[in-house]
């Protein structure tokens, strides 16, 4: 019959020190874990209070930045870029009086002068004595000039001065 | 009691990945979310740090010379200012021109509330009609000192005619009546068009001074200085 040995008192010793070297194990494990957590809680705490403070700060130097010298700048420079627009489209009628004096021959009058902007034109009313003046009149103002465009011209009359009245209209270029 | 020690070690593995799913990758996550804000309130802040300091620049360089600042305040200034505008015109037409004013209206209307009269988001006009009696050498000298005034102004319409009804005393016979509209021009400040992203606070951003010299060419007769008398009466319907 063949021997069994039943003792198990070595067996067990080796159990246990395995076992406490587990639970060392653990609690080193569970430190170095309770360890990454508190520092990432406090990382944690330490950047949501600098981000907090630095947003505030940023909400502040942008609120008085844009209520500060900036609006002056910003202000100053937008009059800059409508008074370089408006300066250009500039109406100046009274450029094309000069221009008139020289066109109005002799003979011709004017009666009364309009320009409206809307239409970039003026409208002359000549008085003349005859018929042929006032052609002469239409003739010299459709020469080449730096002022005046396109030359159109109304209905005569006979006013009640016995001369004759002509609308001419003038385009400005 | 054996069998609590043997369950020690992996209930506390089992407790470490519980602790590691349920916090500390939420909490890692959440600590790179924050490195990635700060970094951009750090870059915001450097960028708001920039813009100041060219305002700053750009802020010297306006009040370096005062004659063209107020120059360009003058030319599109803040509001109708009515009372400048009538009296400037007066001025010029009477004291300068020596022509006779028999209109000088600044309508009550707000222009401001007509978006058609608006000529971009910044400014506006308000028409102003004239009505003067005088010689043709006199009406041009007029219209010629409104066409230079320093602050800005457009014809709209003219009419000049010979001179019918108007009764003056020094009526000539060469006397012409010449009425129109002018509009003049005034910068609206209703602080919605503040843009922080405005390529005037980036590096390069310029003023573009070059106007004012155009300003200045275009430019010589001087606003009226309005200086207001005495105020204050017993009698306010008595002259």
């Amino acid at each position: 019959m063949a021997n069994i040995n039943l003792t198990t008192t070595e067996k067990t010793e080796v159990s246990e020190t395995a076992i406490s070297g587990g639970i060392v194990l653990a609690v080193i494990l569970i430190v170095l874990i309770l360890i990454v957590y508190g520092t990432l809680y406090f990382w944690k705490k330490d950047l949501t209070d600098k981000t907090k403070a630095m947003q505030t700060q940023y909400n502040t130097d942008l609120e008085s930045f844009k209520k500060g010298d900036s609006k002056i700048v910003l202000d100053f420079r937008n009059r800059l870029d409508i008074a370089k627009s408006l300066i250009v489209e500039r109406n100046i009628p009274v450029l094309t009086f000069s221009e008139l004096e020289n066109r109005i021959i002799a003979g011709v009058s004017i009666n009364s002068y309009s320009y409206d902007s809307t239409k970039n034109q003026i409208v002359v009313t000549c008085v003349a004595d005859s018929f042929k003046i006032v052609a002469e009149q239409i003739a010299n103002f459709k020469k080449d000039s730096v002022y005046f465009g396109g030359i159109t011209t109304g209905e005569t009359k006979y006013n009640q001065n016995k001369k004759i009245e002509i609308p001419i209209g003038v385009e400005i270029k | 009691m054996l069998k609590v020690k043997i369950l020690i070690f992996p209930l506390s593995i089992v407790f470490a990945i519980w602790l590691l799913i349920w916090s500390i990758v939420p909490d890692w996550n959440e600590i790179q979310a924050k490195k990635t804000q700060k970094a951009d309130l750090e870059k915001k802040l450097s960028t708001l740090n920039s813009k100041n300091t060219k305002v700053s620049q750009l802020l010297n360089e306006i009040n370096s010379n005062e004659q063209d600042r107020d120059l360009v305040y003058t030319f599109i200034p803040n509001g109708v200012k009515e009372e400048e505008i009538i009296d400037t015109l007066n001025f010029l037409a009477s004291n300068e021109s020596n022509l006779f004013v028999y209109n000088l209206s600044v309508p009550l209307l707000n222009k401001y509330s007509n978006p058609s009269l608006l000529k971009n988001n910044l400014s506006t006009t308000v028409e102003v009609n004239f009505g003067i009696v005088g010689s043709y050498e006199n009406i041009k000298l007029f219209l010629g000192k409104v066409a230079t005034l320093k602050r800005y102004n457009n014809v709209n319409s003219l009419k000049i005619e010979k001179e019918k009804n108007i009764q003056i005393g020094t009526e000539k016979s060469d006397s012409l009546n010449a009425s129109g509209v002018l509009s003049f021009n005034y910068f609206i400040d209703d602080g919605s068009t503040f843009n922080y992203e405005d390529p005037l606070f980036s590096e390069k951003g310029m003023l573009g001074m070059g106007t004012i010299s155009d300003i200045r060419q275009k430019t010589s007769t001087e606003i009226m200085n309005l200086q207001i008398g005495a105020g204050g009466k017993s009698n306010p319907f008595a002259l």
